[in-house]
């Protein structure tokens, strides 16, 4: 196909800004130990090599490939009975342990260069003393990687040539094109939420290599695209490679591996699990947005930057100050 | 890894919190009050459900609380239903409160007329304040 080419100098071109791969990947071939640069040189080699379009494009050959998909479908919740998920996107080095990650003082460790552990750190500091610059605050889109760690019912939607992961909240959609297409050169991407991915199957393991995220702009000063509510954040340089797997009739894992040469030192590898909700289970839409047209309007908006909670009886231009809802320091490790 | 059969929508008991969409730094965590009165209407809507209650106050006067909750899926999956409260019904809620004094607050969990209890439980000993003070239980 005459498309390989092209892709292979796509890839070429945004590989550019990975760290180079480790070459000691052998002891990486162990399923459920990988280090991180064991993960790391696995991806990269496998992107480098498996994009390829698959089949002929008859009918046959499609049945062929669809037949060999694993089954998906079904409602899944993020997260599991037997992991309790917080609010953390790394519930690895979430702390205090197990947190629910929504209060100021709590915290996770991404690789961060000083720098940016500095940032993080103040945004941790605003968070405590009642500022509110979460982009969910503006019921603005997760995209990628929050996506991943929105706590609703997700659906996975698998044919040849396309995965969808369907968010039940505001109805987020992330397309994962499978139909051997590398990515466009960077500079046509159209930078997005979700960025850019494309996948492949390796029997029933998917990997996906996704770009393209928008250059976070800034929000009351602030990256405004954010991956929890402790406001950790990347850059707009970010790639994540992910490898997405059934472990078990009724669990979806991922193994997901953040690639951003400006905020992190190394390769963050972060794991994710989706626990299969009971049958008959379904996907509703909630949106952030219906608060606005809720009786007596909106309910939270914010002013001044800090969070408010309108009620039926305030006073008239009462207005909630940060200096009111600051919050007392948790222990940071 | 464990396998799991789910059975029934009650085992999809949150193991996330639900989107909160807004800082719950407004919220005193810290706190929690339990309040007795008279169900005012509950709105089910996104992000946030909302139960109105009207409280009794020691002088005989009513005011009446805001409860914000979670969205009305997670609160169906979590075994309530849309009729769970109705206006008028006697209950009692336990909900963090709001830090600036205003009669609203993050609940926590209510207790229905015929005893059932929805949402978190909390231990009595837990409870920092009762409003109307001499509410029982």
């Amino acid at each position: 196909m005459l498309k390989t080419s092209a892709c292979t100098m796509a890839l070429a071109l945004s590989l550019a800004v990975v760290p180079k791969a480790g070459t000691a990947a052998d002891e990486a071939s162990q399923e459920g130990a990988l280090s991180a640069e064991g993960i790391e040189a696995r991806a990269l080699s496998v992107t480098l090599e498996k994009f390829r379009p698959r089949g002929d494009g008859s009918k046959q050959a499609r049945d062929q490939i669809a037949a060999s998909l694993p089954d998906w479908n079904g409602v899944w919740e993020n997260g599991g009975l037997s992991q309790r998920v917080g609010a953390f996107f790394d519930n690895a080095t979430g702390f205090p342990p197990r947190a629910s990650g929504m209060y100021a003082g709590e915290r996770e460790h991404p690789p961060y260069k000083p720098e940016y552990e500095a940032k993080y750190r103040e945004h941790l500091g605003r968070l405590l003393d009642g500022y509110a610059f979460d982009t969910f605050n503006y019921c603005l889109p997760a995209g990628m990687p929050r996506i991943l760690n929105f706590p609703m019912a997700f659906e996975f939607i698998v044919t040849p040539e396309m995965v969808w992961m369907i968010s039940e909240a505001y109805s987020e959609v992330r397309r994962i094109y499978t139909d051997g297409r590398g990515h466009p050169p960077r500079e046509q991407i159209v930078p997005g939420w979700n960025g850019h991915s494309v996948g492949h199957w390796e029997g029933d393991t998917l990997v996906i290599d996704t770009v393209g995220l928008r250059n976070p702009g800034t929000l009351n000063g602030f990256p405004d695209q954010i991956l929890d509510r402790t406001a950790a954040f990347l850059s707009g340089e970010a790639r994540f490679i992910e490898r997405m797997r059934k472990t078990g009739p009724d669990m979806i894992e991922s193994t997901l591996v953040i690639y951003d040469p400006v905020t992190l030192t190394r390769p963050w590898v972060v794991r994710r699990v989706w626990t299969r909700m009971a049958p008959g289970s379904y996907v509703t839409d909630a949106y952030c947005s219906e608060a606005r047209s809720s009786e007596g309007g909106e309910r939270n908006p914010v002013v001044g930057g800090v969070s408010q909670m309108k009620l039926p009886n305030d006073p008239p231009g009462y207005v909630m100050k940060a200096d009111q809802v600051k919050t007392q320091p948790k222990p940071q490790k | 890894m464990k396998r799991f059969m789910l059975v029934g929508l009650s085992l999809v008991g949150l193991a996330a919190p639900a989107l909160a969409h807004h800082s719950m730094a407004m919220f005193d965590k810290g706190q929690a009050i339990q309040l007795t009165g008279t169900v005012k209407k509950m709105l089910w809507t996104n992000p946030h459900s909302w139960l109105h209650i009207m409280v009794r106050q020691p002088d005989g006067s009513e005011v009446e609380w805001s409860l914000e909750s979670q969205p009305p899926v997670d609160l169906l999956r979590e075994g309530w239903k849309r009729n769970s409260v109705k206006a008028g019904d006697k209950v009692t809620v336990v909900a963090s409160p709001l830090k600036d004094g205003r009669p609203g607050g993050s609940l926590i969990n209510v207790t229905l007329p015929d005893g059932m209890v929805l949402g978190r439980p909390v231990d009595p000993r837990q409870i920092t304040q009762k409003i109307p003070a001499h509410a029982s239980k």
